[in-house]
């Protein structure tokens, strides 16, 4: 089932932010269109998520002008998660990768 | 997004860590100290003492203590492998996905602080945050995105070249190359971080060189005349003290460019001391009638292979181990192990009892060892995660912990996995100048989990309330 959300950016960099966010999400299954003002940014999402966790409105995300714009793309993306929006990946490692590092660390004397 | 402006820092002030994985007391404040000119100005300025490790003193989880500023219980964390669940399947590697609680980035990031995080242990996988990020060893190769943002990789192979992770082929007899690889490793790390000094603007800068564990396992029998493998007159005695001084000489170059305005702490996660040898654990066990193999395994004395969860008769057998710098025991507890033995309402005896054995475990010449064993329920806050049933140091440390089984005796002065001669020990090394002259104070009774509510004070961030420790001064 897909569903929309309206998450509108407030603050410094927020055109920037916005298109952060729009590239990240494409990871998550997730198509945003931007709605830019002068003052405001508005990133309307087609989410295509099961998951009945989300919002009820629009969610409203003041942006904290110290935040790099990647870091900041970063934070709306955890509150999406937190909102269930969205799903985080889980950083599992290949099975190669998995035994390149439990050689490595046997190597190294921390396990055996 | 979250109210972040009354968190805003109370303290224009930035913060520099220079972790120094391993670094010793002794060679730093004791009587073997090195002519160690910055760290000693630095010293003589500010504060500084012994740093108690966490419980296990092992990399991970202690550099995840210091920056979280909580115990492994609470981190769910018990080295650099834990059991995912109570199957015999064996343990999964903990990276940067099992620290579940914030690090001093992720909090001082969250209050909009600009970071720079390099080589810090079990931070890959890479999480965002407000700034620049290089991950450690857990990285499988720099081909994997080991950096944030991820564009920052190529950057430091323009800027640096070569971004090397740890010190490949480390257990090597070829001492000659191992130690250029070494130094190789500590010029390309000093170099990552002038850059990155230089080239971002931060708040919170902390770095990590690997090489002085490196260092200290490789060399401890070249340059420890105590030790009993010495051999004076080798070529490599001095190659502590060459690679101190030349570790100092870098970290002057991070102080020039850091500033006087910025505060600066030096630590290490544990110290080092010489390794006796090893302890076989699961060698123990078995001759104790704890742990029994299947008669169709091929374990016979001198094959010394490791212990293969398919040739254990779990039936019959009621504690294994897990070697390293400690070893981890497991009970085989009916309804918890899919063949559990031992009755859950006999657990606490049988804890108590098998740990009492294994303090008892005589050395070599029939005199105690002095072993250490340790319940995780009784030293941490929380016990999350899945907890080793016992933790247990040989000899206060002076033994490692070999897994393997097949030998004639339960101690080796071989170790299977190549040359190492030196243990994790109890203490690392706490360094501190944050500006105010504080005239060479000696601290005592300083924890790893201090160090967190340290820096996060001295960038005027109030430190979580279930932080464990105490900010410094």
């Amino acid at each position: 089932m897909q569903q929309t959300l309206c998450v509108q950016l407030k603050g410094a960099n927020a055109g920037e932010v916005a298109g952060i966010l729009a590239s990240r999400l494409v990871e998550f299954q997730c198509s945003a269109k931007l709605e830019r003002s002068s003052s405001v940014v508005e990133c309307t999402m087609r989410v295509t998520t099961k998951s009945t966790n989300q919002p009820a409105g629009d969610l409203v995300v003041e942006l904290d002008g110290d935040d790099t714009p990647d870091f900041a793309a970063e934070k709306v993306i955890d509150i999406l998660a937190e909102n269930g929006v969205i799903s985080l990946p889980a950083a599992d490692y290949t099975p190669e990768e998995e035994e390149k590092i439990r050689r490595r660390l046997q190597d190294l004397g921390y396990i055996e | 997004m979250m109210p972040l402006q009354g968190q805003r820092a109370l303290r224009a002030q930035r913060v520099l860590v220079i972790g120094l994985d391993c670094a010793a007391p002794r060679f730093v404040f004791g009587p073997d100290a090195f002519r160690l000119t910055n760290i000693q100005r630095l010293a003589d300025r500010g504060c500084w003492g012994r740093l108690r490790s966490c419980d296990p003193p092992i990399t991970a989880p202690a550099w995840a203590c210091m920056m979280s500023g909580k115990d492994p219980g609470t981190l769910g964390c018990y080295g650099f492998r834990n059991r995912p669940d109570y199957s015999y399947a064996g343990m999964a590697i903990a990276n940067a996905a099992a620290i579940r609680e914030k690090r001093v980035w992720d909090i001082v990031s969250r209050v909009g602080k600009k970071v720079v995080v390099l080589g810090v242990p079990q931070t890959y996988p890479v999480a965002p945050v407000n700034g620049w990020l290089v991950a450690d060893f857990l990285a499988p190769d720099t081909r994997a995105d080991f950096t944030y943002p991820r564009g920052l990789k190529d950057e430091l192979q323009t800027a640096v070249g070569e971004y090397i992770l740890d010190v490949e082929d480390f257990r090597t007899d070829d001492k000659p190359a191992l130690l250029n690889r070494i130094h190789a490793l500590m010029r390309n790390r000093f170099d990552a971080a002038l850059y990155l000094m230089k080239s971002k603007p931060w708040d919170f800068f902390m770095m990590v060189e690997m090489g002085v564990d490196r260092l200290h396992h490789g060399f401890w029998k070249y340059c420890d005349p105590e030790y009993p493998k010495f051999e004076p007159g080798n070529p490599f005695v001095d190659a502590f003290r060459d690679y101190y001084e030349g570790l100092d000489a870098r970290i002057g170059e991070l102080l020039k460019v850091a500033g006087d305005e910025t505060a600066v702490l030096i630590v290490s996660d544990h110290g080092a001391k010489a390794m006796q040898g090893g302890v076989c654990l699961n060698q123990w066990l078995i001759n104790e009638g704890f742990l029994v193999l299947k008669k169709s395994a091929n374990c016979g004395a001198g094959v010394s292979p490791a212990l293969d969860a398919s040739h254990v008769d779990w039936s019959k057998t009621k504690a294994w181990g897990a070697g390293g710098y400690y070893g981890r025991v497991f009970i085989n507890v009916a309804g918890r192990e899919p063949e559990g033995v031992v009755p859950l309402a006999e657990y606490e005896s049988f804890r108590e009892e098998l740990a009492g054995r294994i303090r008892a475990i005589p050395g070599p010449m029939g005199y105690p060892l002095g072993n250490v064993v340790l319940k995780p329920q009784d030293i941490y806050r929380q016990v999350r995660g899945i907890p080793p049933d016992l933790m247990v140091y040989f000899g206060d440390l002076d033994w490692r912990a070999v897994g393997s089984i097949g030998q004639k005796s339960i101690f080796t002065y071989e170790n299977d996995i190549g040359p190492d001669d030196a243990n994790h020990d109890y203490d690392g090394i706490f360094i501190m100048d944050d500006g105010t002259d504080r005239g060479g104070r000696q601290l005592h009774k300083l924890r790893i989990v201090d160090v967190a509510p340290t820096v996060l004070a001295l960038l005027g961030v109030e430190p979580p309330p279930d932080m464990q420790g105490r900010p410094v001064c």
